[in-house]
């Protein structure tokens, strides 16, 4: 069971994430010139929205955060295997294809779910290949290579 | 008055033979291609958009209605049953609708969106109708600092959206601002945020933000729960896929209250129908009868946004055609479609082609009220993409996304950084962080620059304008009693919170990271 434990870290977690972005944009906009406030420069805006962004994380620090985060080892497979199958996707696509990109997406993707049959993996594939290449080749007539050039 | 002679012969043009076939036809296929997952509404327009490329303006801007609706309409569905929101508007149906669709109550959800926004519609061509000549001349009355002011008062809106804290709302409002100010500033040529990655110079796409955010997301936190079927319908015969009279009278009111926000903030060019039903929501979670089920499922919370988001596209016409400010990218690209077939907007659309104008609207309305019938049979065909099990459909959802997303600018990066928003937006889930104001924050951010800038230049750079230019001032008060509300409500939670903490739906874990 996931622990209902009130660790420090739970609490501070969430707002240190926003502290850390807020402190990351807000470096990065004290790189791009700040004008004057009669002629804003590109820094400006997104150094006022990091200093707000800081001073909300801030109080959400100091209040306290009455949300917990739950995370469990359950979570690892599927995001790492779905955010695997879509990255795979996007880098075969422009180089391999389209039928590739799908194959590879699809065994992964199907792998991300505890308990995949290989049966069904290649059945649904096969079926995912037919279907794309109908509807967004053959029907929508979209510009996609369906294998390398 | 001639504007009556107007409207009627608009009325008539949009409903001869053809143009209603025309309509049929746009509604037919933008429903088609709409509901495909990882499609939303301007993907679908953007395809569809080179068939009416062929016909006389009057016949493709018809045309062009129904795709429209159609393709709205598909959005709401793939909102609704799987958690996919093409549009701002949609992630607000989705917030309920989704809920809903998980208890299995699909079919209702579907329906209520369909005649909410049929009816939210109807409301809004009325009110152009009749106020039209007079609602002109309201947005131009605005100025940058009473807009820097709108969209502030819509993103603190937003951020009461959330089932978490208001303040981690605000966090998320915050983090979309920055995030939609990636890409080139428009003023100083200055490339911001980019990480030296080309793919992000143009900015972030909004459909791979969406898509990861909400569709990976999701799909990641169903599988940890092993992929189970919650959710499934059993029948779908029409008569279980209606409200019940109960739950149908009790979306009266936020038909109605949604219909009116929708009609005013439509007119409002830019921020406008984006906010509206952001707002809408929030006025029915603090209004409505059944506020109490608002987070786990309420009809109201579909019924109320669903009216607005299609009132506010109605009036929006206003702006778009008489300032040519769209109200959203999807009405940009409408904007767009129009003028290539000759139609460009200006104050002098509405004296100078009234038959069009009206034709328009007629049309719009049109192609409303066919999807209506068209569809309310069909509903139980889309909700039974549910009853496909789990295990089969999520595969097929990513592909649909991952070639969605792909299609838009065939560039590989727009996938790869949907994946980045889904690693995101299951931290940000896990954190009780919700993802639907980030996206409010990231279609605004840009524009909130924009008049920050301008109000600052016609003040001479003295901030005080925003409180001494009265529209401004009011609406900055509205939002500063938002803020102290929400703060207060917050405060006092927390004392209670300790037994009662907000759980994310998973419960499955062994483990803590």
């Amino acid at each position: 069971m996931t622990s209902r434990s009130n660790m420090p870290a739970r609490k501070v977690l969430p707002p240190i994430l926003m502290i850390g972005f807020a402190v990351v944009y807000g470096g990065i906009s004290l790189t791009y010139p700040l004008g004057t406030v009669l002629r804003p420069g590109p820094g400006m805006f997104p150094l006022l929205l990091s200093v707000a962004l800081l001073g909300v994380a801030g109080v959400l620090l100091w209040i306290g955060d009455a949300d917990e985060i739950i995370w469990s080892s359950a979570m690892l497979r599927p995001s790492i295997l779905i955010l695997g199958s879509i990255v795979a996707f996007g880098l075969s696509i422009e180089t391999l294809g389209l039928v590739p990109a799908i194959l590879a997406m699809s065994v992964l993707a199907m792998l991300g779910r505890v308990g995949a049959r290989p049966r069904e993996v290649v059945g649904l594939t096969a079926f995912l290949i037919v279907i794309s290449v109908s509807i967004f080749v053959l029907g929508l007539g979209l510009q996609l290579d369906l294998m390398w050039r | 008055m001639s504007i009556f002679h107007d409207i009627a012969q608009g009325f008539s043009v949009a409903t001869s033979f053809q143009n209603l076939a025309l309509c049929f036809g746009g509604v037919t296929l933008g429903t088609i291609v709409g509901v495909l997952p990882g499609l939303p509404p301007i993907t679908t327009i953007a395809i569809l958009l080179p068939i009416t490329f062929h016909l006389d303006p009057t016949s493709a801007l018809i045309m062009l209605a129904g795709i429209y609706y159609g393709a709205q309409y598909g959005g709401s569905q793939t909102a609704i049953l799987l958690n996919l929101p093409g549009t701002t508007s949609h992630a607000v149906t989705a917030l309920e609708g989704y809920e809903l669709s998980k208890r299995g109550l699909a079919g209702p959800a579907v329906v209520t969106a369909t005649l909410a926004s049929f009816a939210g519609g109807c409301i809004a061509t009325l009110v152009v109708m009749t106020l039209a000549p007079a609602l002109g001349g309201v947005a131009l009355r605005f100025g940058p600092a009473d807009f820097f002011s709108l969209i502030f008062l819509g993103l603190i809106a937003a951020c009461s959206l959330t089932r978490g804290s208001f303040l981690k709302g605000l966090c998320m409002v915050v983090v979309g601002l920055l995030l939609g100010l990636t890409g080139v500033d428009v003023n100083s040529g200055q490339i911001r945020f980019s990480f030296g990655q080309p793919g992000l110079m143009d900015g972030i796409n909004f459909i791979a933000l969406a898509m990861g955010l909400f569709g990976v997301t999701e799909i990641i936190q169903r599988l940890a729960e092993n992929g189970s079927d919650e959710g499934r319908v059993t029948s779908f015969r029409l008569r279980d896929m209606m409200p019940s009279a109960s739950q149908f009278r009790d979306c009266v009111a936020p038909v109605l209250r949604g219909s009116a926000i929708g009609s005013i903030l439509g007119i409002i060019p830019g921020a406008g129908p984006t906010v509206s039903s952001f707002v809408s929501y929030v006025t029915e979670k603090k209004f409505s009868k059944g506020r109490a089920k608002f987070g786990t499922g309420a009809l109201e919370g579909v019924a109320g946004p669903e009216a607005s988001n299609n009132a506010a596209a109605q009036t929006s016409f206003i702006p778009t055609l008489t300032l040519g400010l769209p109200g959203d990218v999807t009405m940009a690209l409408m904007l767009g479609a129009l003028m290539i077939h000759g139609i460009s907007p200006g104050p002098q659309v509405m004296t100078e082609h009234p038959t069009l104008f009206w034709a328009l609207v007629a049309s719009m309305w049109i192609g409303n009220l066919m999807l209506l019938f068209l569809n309310l049979p069909l509903v139980g065909i889309w909700v039974k993409l549910l009853s496909v099990p789990y295990r089969y459909l999520y595969p097929a959802v990513l592909m649909f996304i991952a070639i969605g997303v792909y299609s838009l600018g065939n560039s590989g990066f727009d996938v790869i950084l949907t994946a980045v928003f889904g690693l995101a937006g299951v931290i940000f889930v896990r954190f009780g962080f919700e993802p639907a104001p980030l996206l409010l924050g990231f279609i605004l951010g840009p524009m909130m620059e924009e008049n920050f800038r301008r109000a600052l230049l016609m003040s001479h750079g003295d901030p005080i304008i925003f409180v001494t230019e009265p529209i401004s001032a009011s609406l900055l008060v509205v939002a500063a009693l938002a803020i102290g509300g929400s703060i207060l409500a917050t405060y006092r939670r927390q004392g209670a919170a300790d037994s009662n903490a907000f759980q994310p739906p998973i419960h499955t874990g062994e483990g803590d990271a």
